[in-house]
């Protein structure tokens, strides 16, 4: 039986801030404004990549991957900055204040973009529609953040459609999808336009004679599930294309890691190992920050090409670009030595002599360190756990890596606090 | 001089004064920088961070054509100017 579109009033709301870091930027440093802007983690590096365009940068093509030399092709005069995650918490906090004080309840779904519930609400609301409220939000960021500051707001019965509906006019726009204007909306948009639909799954919906959305709304489930999808994510998206809520859920923490692009690419294995344990610093600030130990570690390397400081030679065949490898062991571990340990074994097995361009160190298999599990023959254990909660206490008081290992004394390759896209789990310092 | 590091202690006049929905609003009016009086035109932002457990307040400001940074140490109560710039390119 054919399912019919959600005729529910909508009552999801999707607000995301336009450009993020790049908007932030220029809200920070007037001059900038009106100009291209692109945020980049190495500023100094032509060949890191612009991981937020602003609008002016867009619009002469540079998009969020694009290398920083390209971009300065592209858009010739654009400024250059780089990241600064204490500006961009503190515009996350404003916006998820601001949120709370709408809705009752609120899910950050990354650092820029936030999903209002509003269900059940009807009579608190009283005579006020949610497009009301949208546009008091607009201006409540403009009033706290600064004028610079916009935000697209979009309204639906479903998370998807309230975010397809705030992509519609983009900047600073609001716009509500209904059961009315749904087909309309999906005649004039792309599969990509879609969010959750990227290449790979326009090829694959393509290959099925399914070209835009509208045809994606007048498939059958049978078609979704058994042929396209073939598994239950066809169910899913035959349901949240008709405006009902699949996509409410929210999955606890599952990794913890860290993520490295090497300034000074190298293949000295010292070098390689200090910026290696620097890693694992963080990393077990995160997991002692968040309460967890974990069993399983992943190392993974990406490489230059073999005559690689930038440029690829025709003449030589590439070599490996990528290698990882995970372990994991019956005993849990979060202390630095023991991230460190573990993982010097892991780079250990990597293949020697190559110039490392990147590392990306996961903890994985989690757990509660009330559950840990103490090992019975590992008799220096407190001894280490009270060392290194001394270092934290000195540390939590005067700023990280006041107090370093000997083993880093004299390293120059900081690694220093980024933010991550896509993840709100390490905002809250 | 498209971003100059300085990281000097500078003299602040700063207004602080209650926004209508309650929260403080503190804003830099005159910094006095190497015996030099700059008069802020345009806030940028304000941000809140922290060096350990010290709570720190950066502002960023247009005098000119020149964006200042300052850094306000909520514990011992002093300003620093960090950087400038012109907002060109590198």
């Amino acid at each position: 039986m054919e399912t019919q579109l959600n005729q529910a009033a909508p009552d999801i709301m999707h607000v995301d801030l336009n450009a993020c870091f790049a908007m932030t930027e220029q809200q920070a440093n007037p001059l900038l404004r009106g100009r291209p802007v692109g945020v980049t983690n190495r500023a100094g590096s032509d060949w890191s990549t612009i991981i937020a365009p602003s609008y002016e940068a867009k619009r002469l093509g540079v998009r969020c991957g694009t290398r920083v030399g390209d971009a300065k092709r592209m858009a010739p005069g654009i400024v250059i900055i780089e990241t600064d995650p204490p500006k961009y918490r503190y515009v996350h906090g404003v916006m998820k204040a601001i949120f709370q004080e709408y809705a009752p309840r609120v899910t950050m779904k990354s650092i820029d973009e936030g999903v209002l519930d509003f269900r059940g609400t009807t009579d608190i609301r009283g005579s006020r529609t949610l497009e009301d409220i949208g546009y008091e939000i607009k201006d409540r960021v403009k009033e706290e953040l600064g004028e610079w500051m916009t935000v697209n707001v979009g309204i639906g019965t479903n998370w998807f459609l309230a975010k397809l509906a705030a992509s519609l006019n983009k900047p600073d726009g609001l716009n509500t999808i209904n059961h009315a204007n749904i087909e309309g909306i999906y005649l004039c948009s792309k599969l990509t336009d879609l969010n959750g639909i990227n290449v790979k799954f326009r090829n694959r919906l393509l290959t099925w004679g399914i070209t835009n959305p509208y045809e994606f709304l007048q498939a059958s489930e049978r078609t979704l599930t058994k042929q396209v999808f073939r598994s239950i994510n066809g169910r899913h998206w035959y349901l949240r294309l008709r405006g009902y809520e699949v996509d409410d859920l929210e999955f606890g923490m599952r990794h913890v890691g860290k993520q490295y692009v090497l300034h000074h690419r190298t293949a000295e294995p010292e070098e390689l190992a200090q910026v290696l344990y620097k890693l694992c610093y963080w990393i077990s600030r995160r997991l002692h920050k968040y309460n967890r130990v974990a069993r399983g570690l992943e190392l993974t390397i990406r490489y230059a090409y073999p005559n690689h400081q930038g440029h690829q030679d025709q003449d030589v065949p590439p070599g490996p670009t990528k290698w990882h490898l995970t372990h994991c062991s019956p005993a849990t571990f979060s202390h630095v030595s023991e991230v460190y340990e573990r993982a010097l074994w892991l780079f250990q097995q990597s293949p020697p002599g190559l110039t490392v361009t990147q590392f990306n160190l996961t903890t994985y298999q989690l757990q509660n360190r009330r559950d840990e599990q103490l090992p019975l023959l590992q008799t220096d254990i407190q001894r280490d756990q009270r060392i290194e909660r001394a270092l934290q206490a000195v540390n939590d008081r005067y700023g990280e890596l006041t107090l370093t290992p000997a083993r880093l004394l004299g390293a120059e390759d900081y690694v220093p606090d980024k933010i991550a896209f896509g993840s709100v789990r390490y905002l809250l310092k | 001089m498209p971003i100059e590091d300085i990281f000097e202690p500078v003299s602040v006049i700063a207004s602080f004064r209650r926004s209508p929905r309650g929260s403080v609003i503190v804003r830099p009016e005159i910094m006095n920088w190497r015996n030099r009086h700059y008069r802020i035109d345009k806030m940028g932002l304000r941000f809140p961070t922290t060096k350990g457990a010290r709570m720190i307040h950066r502002f960023t400001f247009v005098v000119n054509d020149t964006t200042f940074e300052l850094e306000f140490d909520a514990e011992i109560l002093t300003w620093e100017l960090l950087r400038m710039s012109d907002g060109n390119p590198t």
